[in-house]
């Protein structure tokens, strides 16, 4: 009887870890990477409807969007942790936290901010050798791309919508200049709103990233970009615009464009 | 508040239209002295003001010609260009084109129909044994309106976060096109639409007695509707496509100029059409200046921050019932 009664103990253990050691709820696609990178994948039971990376986050269940969560849903599936990123709908999470909650809200302006980051989740989740590989991955190849700066910096610039002509200089503004480029766009506040088409001649880029959605507006020649077709439209605006551990992945893509010879 | 000449008023309106188009060319984000105007490095820049300039004209005249008919049609001092649906009719047919068709159609082309297409479906709405009256066409733009606005938003939401956003932005208004043809266009159907208005401006003032009175003085009323109507969508689809939605211009601009004015829709119409093109031109002058840094701020936000304090000094000094 005793041998039973321990070797249920056990497999109620086991499967316990099989389903994670916390209750984790997402409402952040950086911050769903950035858990997944720290082997925490299995400890999400629910994510927003745009944490698609990696693979198996399309497997957890939705719970909405960022700022329209499913609140029901989320207080049946009883997390520890809610992470949102921004301050939007936080007034609806504020509710779970008086059931105890912890709502945290996690949004990287900066490579540096994201390091910070995933330390902290590192700390709270008791994963700091993960975290501690995992910046120190991403410092070592940030210190490599660093190494293939040469010469002068292109002018960079990242075009968000073409009509009217909107730019994002927020996180990706940093990820340029960690690549080699020069952000035009570096005196936008707030980091992103509609940019002036003047601006944008006279500071004449020699490339133009176009992430997001583009129609293919009509540039005047004048501008190098144009003149000599370096207008990039094929990198995931998702790598590109997360906070997340992709994002030195798009460090080292942006480098190979800015330095590539043509 | 003494009304004044038409003619005058209309002579101090080209001063103006001198004075700020003149502005508009000195007025920028880049700053370009006198003396380097005419260098080869700003020609593309000065060309863009120039674009710009003209569209914020015809925009403005064109949208404050579509109020003007409308509030003599419907003798309802909230009509507005966008009152019939038109605004979320074209929202509508732009979201389709950016979610679904942005690879092949401009969204401004289905902007257009969808605009075009909200109109008919309001004036049938509100057709009854073969005439169309006013007060049905006002609940019918409501509700036409409430259709439109639910199914864009309905799409809005369950859009990806990049398309929803540029549906957004391109909803809020901009003034700032980058072909030439866009602007010939809007140009070319508010010269249209202003000459067919001019030549309907005395049976207006008819209308806007009453259809009945109207009737009595041997207007056609009918036919005179549906041509000022179809001019009105015309050009207010024409300019939401191209533009998105600007708003505040049509409501007020010929209340403004009813005052000081007077009723009679002969100056009304011209003199509503030069104030509205200066006016949006004014405003855009202002969306430059407003923001230091290279970012400008949303034409919609510029056009209700400054006209509102204006309307309500109008209307004070005025000191009548309003809509007289």
């Amino acid at each position: 009887m005793k041998k039973i009664v321990l070797l249920l103990t056990f497999l109620l253990i086991a499967l316990e870890c099989q389903a994670g050691q916390y209750r984790i709820v997402s409402l952040a696609p950086n911050v769903t990477e950035i858990l997944f990178a720290l082997g925490l994948g299995d400890s999400i039971v629910g994510v927003d409807k745009y944490s698609d990376y990696p693979e198996e986050a399309k497997k957890i269940e939705r719970l909405g969007t960022f700022d329209k969560p499913n609140i029901e849903r989320i207080i049946l599936l009883k997390p520890d942790y809610i992470f949102v990123s921004s301050d939007m709908g936080i007034d609806r999470l504020s509710y779970l936290e008086g059931l105890g909650v912890k709502v945290i809200k996690i949004s990287p302006k900066s490579i540096d901010e994201l390091r910070k980051g995933i330390a902290m989740l590192g700390i709270i989740f008791d994963r700091k050798p993960q975290a501690r590989l995992l910046i120190e991955d991403m410092e070592h190849r940030i210190n490599n791309v660093s190494h293939n700066i040469k010469g002068k910096r292109p002018k960079v610039f990242v075009q968000l919508f073409d009509d009217p002509l909107v730019t994002v200089s927020f996180f990706i503004g940093d990820l340029i200049e960690l690549a080699g480029g020069k952000n035009i766009a570096w005196d936008v506040k707030e980091g992103a709103g509609l940019f002036s088409y003047e601006v944008l001649i006279e500071r004449n880029p020699d490339i133009i990233i176009v992430c997001g959605f583009s129609r293919g507006m009509n540039l005047p020649p004048s501008i190098n970009a144009v003149r000599n077709n370096r207008i990039y439209k094929d990198i995931d605006p998702n790598i590109l615009l997360r906070p997340g551990p992709r994002a030195i992945d798009a460090i080292e893509e942006l480098n190979r464009l800015f330095y590539e010879t043509n | 508040m003494r009304r004044i000449s038409a003619v005058k008023f209309i002579l101090f309106l080209s001063l103006c239209f001198v004075i700020f188009i003149i502005l508009g060319f000195f007025v920028g984000k880049v700053n370009i002295s006198p003396s380097e105007m005419l260098d080869d490095r700003y020609a593309d820049i000065l060309r863009l003001r120039l674009l710009r300039i003209i569209l914020a004209i015809a925009a403005g005249a064109g949208l404050s010609l579509s109020g003007v008919i409308l509030q003599a049609i419907l003798r309802n001092p909230l009509a507005e260009p966008y009152i019939l649906g038109i605004s979320s009719g074209s929202g509508f047919g732009a979201v389709i084109g950016l979610l679904f068709f942005s690879s092949f159609v401009s969204p401004g082309v289905l902007a257009f129909i969808g605009g075009i297409l909200t109109i008919v479906l309001v004036c049938r709405l509100a057709k009854l044994d073969s005439r169309i009256s006013p007060e049905n066409m006002i609940i019918s733009g409501i509700l036409v309106n409430a259709f439109f606005s639910s199914l864009l938003m309905f799409f809005i939401s369950n859009a990806s976060s990049a398309k929803a956003h540029s549906v957004i932005w391109w909803l809020l208004g901009n003034l700032q096109v980058y072909k030439g043809m866009p602007v010939v266009i809007v140009a070319g159907t508010v010269v249209f639409g202003f000459l067919v208005t001019v030549f309907f401006s005395k049976d207006m003032n008819a209308m806007s007695l009453g259809e009945e009175e109207a009737m009595h003085l041997g207007v056609n009323i009918e036919r005179v509707k549906k041509i000022l109507l179809l001019a009105a969508a015309l050009v207010t689809s024409v300019i939401v496509s191209t533009c998105g939605i600007i708003g505040f211009v049509g409501l007020m601009i010929p209340h403004i100029v009813r005052r000081l004015l007077g009723p009679d829709h002969r100056g009304l119409v011209v003199g509503s059409f030069l104030m509205g093109g200066l006016f949006l031109l004014l405003c855009d002058i202002g969306s430059r200046l407003i923001l230091t840094g290279p970012s400008e701020l949303p034409i919609g936000v510029v056009t209700a921050f400054i006209g509102v304090p204006f309307f309500v000094y109008i209307l004070r000094k005025s000191r009548k019932v309003y809509f007289k």
